[in-house]
């Protein structure tokens, strides 16, 4: 019986999925039409005008990286388990995403980590909604119950955690204990699980460039949490924006 | 059935009877406030409204052919919907994917299944009232030509079934029907009843072009025979549903049924207000109903004094 489930559950995914594809490949064209935003960011809720908007650069620059792109994928796998490379701030991002700035982190892949149990690191994580407090007229009916009066859904706290783990691995983790609630799905574009609603608020929920972003250390990065590997004292933000990062002081421009 | 007060089963149904406009218009209104209102209350009666209605128009035998569709489709709503809905603040269990398994979500599903059961239940219910007379008779001043294509084409269905099973036993009777001989035979005696009703199809929509030419139709200034009258019972019968609907519409509009099921259940508290929508929605829920019940207590009576 609960076979059968799962076949039919997989086989709902997959007519899903094929539904996906077909709607994405008809914003990729969208995109290419319009020529002014390539690479969009992990969070998939950024449309083709937002990322107008940011001014992110053309398209068929990001593209023409090729040659580089692949230096540093390869430099990422020289590294040793669980050592990440820092980018040079030259390459192209794989699975959609801008080259990573220089001086930071680059991503690892989610099937290549390697997480080791014998070497456990301490990293601190907070999950914050509070730029909802600032525009309550735009929040969905209903939702006024779940966000807490001083905005801060967990306090930043200390989690122990394994040498390799991802910034997701991590937030399931702690949510789960602590019994927050938490949805998410993973995005094959992005290599990365993207996440829909932590404390059920959801992205879209307050304005249409509403949604979770995660930062480390300050930085917002521009690829998805499953493929960011945390560091021992890494500090992990999550926060709600209602504006597409603005009102986090992300900036887009970097 | 083709006349305006007789029922499938056979049976007499006096709110067939009513003027077509006074049927249009309650459908229209049950069947959007079925899918635009869901509170939990509004769902009970609609669906018990619609599945009442449906047993009194389609017999015993009718409703319970559908049932197991009706119990089908609930269920599958029911289930389908927290596997892919994850909201809700309630957390029962974490699913193999991952994600929360919600309570939220569960009642969700049972609410939308009602509401499909409901509206399905009115939709045959609409099927066997709104003739395809009455609605050429609603709109074939309005929209001629559109209401004249979705009579006749909504025709074809049955009239085609009706047809091709003619052919069939016309056919057995000389030991070719598609039950008769090898597999290659029977392949070959279902192309031939196929082409029977294609060559039938075309002559007949020959047939009925000519035919409706003859009768003008197209034409300007063609008037249609129909019997329907406006009269006192048609009044009083839309008085008491636009006042009903115009209760029902405006306790939607100023929120006193509002229900939301993310992320926790929030119902409006009971009022005033949300007491008179709901008596409102049950008059017109189980209007119908009633109103064949007292058509038979009139007619008792009137026969006991005989």
């Amino acid at each position: 019986m609960r076979n059968r489930i799962k076949r039919r559950f997989a086989l709902l995914l997959a007519v899903l999925a094929i539904i996906c594809a077909a709607a994405g490949c008809g914003t990729e064209t969208y995109r290419a039409a319009d020529g002014s935003a390539g690479a969009a960011d992990s969070d998939a809720w950024m449309d083709a005008e937002d990322s107008e908007y940011f001014g992110v650069e053309d398209a068929r620059d990001a593209e023409a990286d090729y040659s580089k792109y692949e230096d540093n994928a390869s430099s990422a796998k020289n590294g040793a388990a669980g050592e990440v490379s820092v980018s040079e701030g030259t390459g192209t991002g794989q699975y959609n995403t801008d080259p990573v700035p220089e001086g930071q982190q680059n991503p690892v892949e989610p099937e290549d980590a390697e997480v080791d149990k014998d070497v456990v690191y301490t990293c601190y994580l907070s999950i914050s909604c509070s730029t909802i407090l600032d525009n309550m007229g735009d929040l969905k009916a209903g939702k006024e119950s779940v966000v807490p009066a001083d905005g801060v859904i967990l306090a930043q706290s200390p989690v122990t955690f394994y040498k390799g783990e991802s910034v997701f691995d991590i937030l399931q983790r702690v949510t789960r204990e602590q019994g927050i609630h938490l949805d998410y799905a993973f995005t094959p574009g992005y290599n990365s699980n993207y996440i829909r609603g932590i404390n059920n608020l959801y992205e879209r929920d307050c304005g249409d460039a509403s949604g979770w972003m995660y930062s480390v250390n300050g930085w917002y990065p521009n690829y998805g949490c499953s493929r960011y590997a945390v560091q021992d004292k890494d500090v992990i933000q999550w926060s709600f924006t209602c504006d597409g990062g603005e009102d986090l002081g992300r900036n887009w421009m970097d | 059935m083709e006349g305006t007060g007789w029922t499938r089963s056979g049976r007499e149904d006096a709110f067939s009877s009513l003027h077509p406009l006074v049927s249009f218009v309650y459908f229209v209104l049950i069947t959007g406030c079925s899918v635009f209102v869901m509170h939990p209350v509004f769902l009970g009666i609609s669906c018990a409204g619609g599945l009442g209605y449906a047993a009194v128009l389609r017999g015993r035998k009718g409703l319970f052919s559908s049932l197991w569709l009706m119990v089908g489709v609930f269920l599958v709503s029911a289930a389908l919907n927290p596997l892919f809905n994850h909201q809700g603040v309630t957390i029962l269990f974490y699913m193999s994917t991952g994600n929360p398994f919600t309570l939220e979500s569960v009642i969700y599903g049972l609410a939308s299944g009602a509401m499909l059961v409901s509206v399905l239940n009115w939709f045959r219910c609409y099927q066997d009232v709104m003739t395809s007379d009455k609605f050429i008779y609603l709109f074939g001043k309005i929209l001629p030509a559109m209401s004249l294509i979705l009579s006749m084409s909504l025709r074809f269905v049955s009239r085609y079934k009706e047809e091709i099973q003619r052919i069939s036993r016309a056919q057995r009777c000389i030991g070719r029907d598609v039950a008769d001989g090898s597999a290659g035979e029977r392949a070959k005696h279902g192309m031939k009843i196929l082409s029977v009703m294609t060559t039938w199809a075309l002559e007949n929509s020959v047939e009925t072009a000519d035919s409706m030419r003859g009768r003008g139709y197209g034409l300007r200034g063609r008037t249609n025979y129909s019997l329907y009258r406006f009269d006192g019972r048609s009044k009083r019968a839309f008085c008491f549903i636009g006042l009903t609907g115009m209760v029902v519409i405006l306790s939607v509009v100023f929120g006193a049924v509002k229900a939301l099921y993310f992320p926790a259940l929030q119902i409006a508290p009971v009022s005033a207000w949300s007491v008179c929508a709901c008596a409102a929605y049950g008059g017109l829920s189980f209007f119908p109903l009633v109103m064949n019940i007292l058509e038979e207590i009139r007619w008792r009576y009137l026969r006991s004094r005989i």
